[in-house]
């Protein structure tokens, strides 16, 4: 019965998720359950399929076999609702430079199907407590590589989602920024939302993540509590460099 | 339109149109109002120009004897017309003064509020 209970509560429940580009699969049968109301890090090291995983529950980018589940909800059967409740800070790209932080921002409410002036009203607010009032009125393709992820984070927020996403959210962010934006989200966990990041700050994971998972070569090889990953004597990033296969000594080169 | 989710998407539409026109008038050098002068005023002669092309083909039409060369001259227009249109949206894609479509696919919108905006 508390099987089943825990198995009703996942905010992401993937199976046998696959994405082939071309012969390579850069995501390979992955199999992966988030319950609701966690702090979930997804690890890796560059071109393990954090990214393409991400984008495939954002629905960006389609499986090639597999199934994603979103609060319950089925992807892309229900896409519609589901993103309408999780919050994205997904790469930078998908920012509009040409609007202003505060329009960009104010766009983003209305497409979570915000009314205009409640938009408006929040993303005043998120500018004043990111402390972007006066980049506010430049063009986010102005922005630096922190504020673009201060904005991002902003407009995840706007619309109060169930479900953060977040592609290396704090890459860039100075530690003024870094420390809100870990804040806020502890925050929102404790409301009871769940949040899913992938990070190189093996660091902030560690404080932040009660539940990781380390992906390699599109494969899930290893995922744990944090607590139950402590218990040996290994440091994440140990862990995380012995799992992904990178334990060798570098050579030192002969002229250095 | 007047259920509550025709409503929704009109909504999503308007902010949609909203954020292009946005992004049109920030890429503007400057957007201030010298240079929205500016613009106006190369729209006017730009399209004040076809206007009298059009105009005047109109007229050297008109004259007898002149039918002959209006199968030539459609082609010619109709097809410079296409090119045009070609181009338009690649320019302005490119130039950043134009919403990338695809970056929408993240928001919860029905794919009609995309194409509402593009179809009109």
């Amino acid at each position: 019965m508390l099987g089943k209970r825990m198995q009703m509560s996942a905010a992401i429940r993937v199976r046998q998720l696959r994405k082939l580009y071309g012969d390579k699969a850069a995501v390979d049968g992955l199999d992966l359950t988030v319950p609701r109301g966690s702090f979930f890090g997804f690890l890796g090291p560059n071109g393990a399929g954090k990214t393409t995983t991400i984008r495939m529950l954002m629905g960006l980018a389609a499986p090639s076999e597999g199934s994603i589940e979103l609060l319950d909800l089925p992807m892309p059967e229900r896409a519609l609702e589901i993103k309408g409740r999780i919050g994205l800070v997904p790469d930078e790209s998908l920012l509009f430079d040409a609007l202003t932080g505060a329009e960009f921002l104010e766009f983003v409410g209305r497409m979570y199907k915000l009314d205009r002036a409640v938009a408006r009203e929040r993303a005043g607010e998120l500018l004043t407590l990111f402390e972007l009032d006066t980049a506010g009125r430049k063009l986010i393709g102005e922005y630096s590589k922190g504020m673009r992820k201060r904005i991002a984070m902003s407009a995840a927020l706007i619309h109060r989602p169930e479900l953060f996403l977040m592609d290396e959210p704090f890459e860039g962010v100075d530690a003024v920024g870094a420390r809100l934006m870990k804040e806020l989200l502890i925050e929102q966990v404790h409301r009871g939302a769940t949040v899913f990041l992938t990070s190189h700050v093996l660091e902030v994971v560690e404080r932040l993540c009660d539940r990781v998972a380390i992906i390699n070569q599109g494969k899930i090889v290893l995922e744990g509590t944090m607590a139950e990953l402590r218990s040996g004597s290994e440091s994440l990033e140990d862990m995380f460099v012995r799992v992904v296969g990178a334990e060798r000594v570098a050579e030192t080169l002969d002229w250095l | 339109m007047n259920s509550p989710g025709g409503s929704v998407v009109w909504n999503q539409v308007r902010a949609i149109a909203w954020a292009q026109w946005r992004s049109s008038w920030n890429r503007l050098p400057g957007a201030n109002k010298g240079s929205a002068a500016a613009t106006l005023l190369i729209g006017i002669l730009w399209y004040g120009a076809i206007v009298l092309l059009a105009a005047g083909a109109g007229a050297i039409m008109a004259q007898a004897g002149h039918e002959r060369f209006l199968p030539l001259l459609l082609n010619a227009a109709l097809f410079l017309m296409f090119v045009y249109w070609q181009f338009v949206p690649v320019i302005m894609a490119s130039t950043g003064s134009a919403l990338d479509l695809r970056k929408l696919l993240v928001y919860p919108i029905r794919r009609c509020s995309a194409l509402r905006y593009c179809c009109g």
